[in-house]
């Protein structure tokens, strides 16, 4: 992923996303466009979530397979695990285009459903 | 530090970007053209970008109902004692910082990709031109604008073809889509396409950036879920009450018609010394949003207007309008 | 919106306008006296537009005539949600736009006046 930011680092949206590194074991995170794609801005090391929009590309497919099948409501997360790290996509909705919330969880350091729980209650204090 | 950018002549708005970015300009790039648009740098970064041919920030806070039109107004006004409009916002709780400042991101590569669609003229750097309200702060990299522009086009044109006609394609709703069980973005999509609003229209109506309204509107076409064919220009078109955007009311239930007449053989006497719109010069202003409309070239148009037939006599005569007024 | 025949030459010249403008959504052509000619219309009451836009031009004319200023040019109402934008063809009809936030002011007032030039000759030549 690009880093957006040259200077300053009080960047509303770096702050806002730096507190999710807080939770054990979070090792990166990135908050991006779920339609587009657009990275708007990232923490810590986000190497292993690949790019935003092969991101939010796999969470349309996942919204989009679910509907046509039937399932009711709106995607909440899409957690995609490799054998180091968790990867946890929470889907933020909005009035407007909904934004994600993708965390790295190092496994070794939590488990899976912890982690779930905490990037949730961060997703919520992003936009709440 | 390099001589002005305009003395060495970039030859394209990406090239002079990159040169601004160099010299660390503040300031405004004025591109004209169809429709042309101003991207406003701070220090080299783009931290807005104004064109015809995307929503801006307030557009998608107001039309997504984001942010309630008397709220609006009442944060204008306390901005202009309170500071910045972008902190007003915040401080009156509207929005929060980081959904804002996201949002003011995405109209930046929203209006590079939409300018990109167009035809420039011609540029002008202008440093005194004011940067508006609500920026993307710090602001971005033009190799990242352009880089994001670039891949944005390959990715809509792998999907749908030449972006040109998708630009200008009159969005229909395919016969009998199954709206049920699509997402509430698609549904949205299908409700506002009225076969007479282009994928930017769309995007206006329902308070949503171009790109991802036409990224939408290429996976929906792929789903067979609108008809991708632009539609023939002519005939009158469909009378709907399409939903409202601004306000969520339905358009009002037309009454009663009110009689018509046909200019010309009536001599009205109602506007008094109102002259020919076409004679300029004249010392009459009325206020005008600001736009430079004598520096704009002519439009190269691709297609001449039909030319307007000879008579059109037999028009209201054959159907003579309901309660016709005749002196 | 109703069953009489709709001016076609006029709805034509509209449509052609609409695309080549940006922002327009909707647009109709009345009278001086502010009845309704032809409407490329699909949310807007055209008969209403007709009517109050004739009556916005003959104030603004009368306002730009008390202020000293001389003819007037045009009438635009910029609101939050978009823009009104009202032209006289010749002297006898207007032409009034109904646009988005993002209306191309500029590509308007070098598109118009061919525009209403081709209206003002399809309405003469009606008569």
């Amino acid at each position: 992923m690009l880093s957006q930011s040259e200077g300053g680092q009080s960047h509303p949206l770096e702050a806002s996303l730096s507190g999710v590194l807080d939770y054990p074991g979070v090792i990166g995170a990135a908050l991006i466009d779920a339609v587009t794609g657009l990275v708007y801005a990232e923490v810590g090391d986000c190497r292993a979530l690949g790019n935003g929009t092969e991101l939010a590309d796999l969470t349309n497919l996942v919204t989009d397979r679910l509907t046509e099948a039937g399932a009711a409501g709106e995607v909440e997360s899409v957690v995609v695990n490799s054998r180091r790290y968790h990867q946890i996509t929470q889907v933020l909705p909005r009035r407007g285009d909904d934004f994600l919330l993708a965390t790295v969880v190092d496994r070794a350091e939590t488990n899976l459903a912890l982690a779930i729980r905490a990037t949730a209650e961060h997703a919520r204090n992003v936009l709440a | 530090m390099n001589s002005p950018a305009v003395a060495h002549g970039p030859r394209n708005v990406p090239a002079l970007l990159m040169t601004l970015h160099r010299e660390r300009f503040t300031g405004a790039v004025v591109v004209s053209g169809t429709p042309g648009g101003t991207l406003h740098l701070r220090d080299g970064l783009v931290v807005a970008v104004r064109t015809p041919a995307s929503p801006a920030p307030d557009v998608l806070l107001l039309r997504s109902r984001r942010i309630a039109e008397p709220d609006w107004i009442a944060a204008g006004e306390a901005s202009r004692t309170d500071g910045p409009l972008a902190d007003t916002l915040v401080a009156l709780g509207l929005v929060r910082a980081p959904e804002l400042s996201a949002l003011c991101l995405a109209t930046v590569f929203d209006g590079a990709f939409a300018m990109s669609l167009g035809t420039s003229a011609g540029w002008q750097v202008d440093d005194s031109v004011p940067a508006p309200d609500l920026i993307a702060e710090p602001g971005v990299e033009p190799r990242r604008l352009t880089d994001e522009t670039a891949r944005r086009m390959l990715v809509l044109s792998q999907l749908w073809g030449p972006l040109v006609d998708f630009a200008a394609t009159r969005i229909n709703p395919a016969a009998q889509p199954a709206v049920g069980t699509l997402p509430v973005r698609y549904r949205d999509i299908l409700l506002g396409a009225n076969g007479r609003r282009a994928p930017r229209d769309l995007a206006f109506a329902l308070g949503r950036g171009l790109y991802p309204v036409m990224l939408d509107l290429a996976r929906m076409s792929a789903r067979r879920l609108v008809q991708r064919d632009a539609p023939a220009g002519a005939g009158p078109t469909p009378i709907v009450a399409p939903r409202d955007f601004t306000t969520g009311a339905s358009a009002p239930p037309p009454q009663a018609p009110l009689p018509r007449r046909n200019p010309g053989t009536h001599a009205p006497d109602s506007v008094p010394g109102a002259p020919p719109a076409e004679v300029p010069g004249s010392a009459g202003r009325i206020p005008t949003p600001p736009v430079d409309i004598g520096a704009r070239p002519a439009a190269p148009s691709g297609d001449t207007p039909p030319s307007a037939p000879p008579c059109v006599e037999h028009d209201l005569r054959d159907h003579p309008a309901q309660g016709e007024i005749t002196p | 919106m109703n069953n009489q025949a709709p001016n076609d030459a006029v709805i034509l010249e509209l449509k052609t306008l609409r695309e080549r403008v940006m922002g327009i959504t909707e647009s109709v052509v009345s009278t001086g006296d502010g009845l309704l000619v032809a409407g490329d219309t699909v949310a807007v009451h055209g008969e209403s537009l007709a009517a109050l836009a004739a009556a916005a031009l003959a104030l603004g004319s009368r306002t730009a005539g008390e202020a000293g200023l001389g003819g007037l040019r045009d009438v635009v109402a910029r609101c939050n949600g978009g823009h009104v934008v009202i032209l006289a063809i010749g002297n006898h009809a207007l032409l009034a736009i109904v646009g988005d936030e993002g209306l191309d002011i500029a590509g308007l007032y070098r598109e118009s006046p061919a525009s209403i030039a081709r209206l003002d000759r399809i309405l003469t030549g009606a008569a």
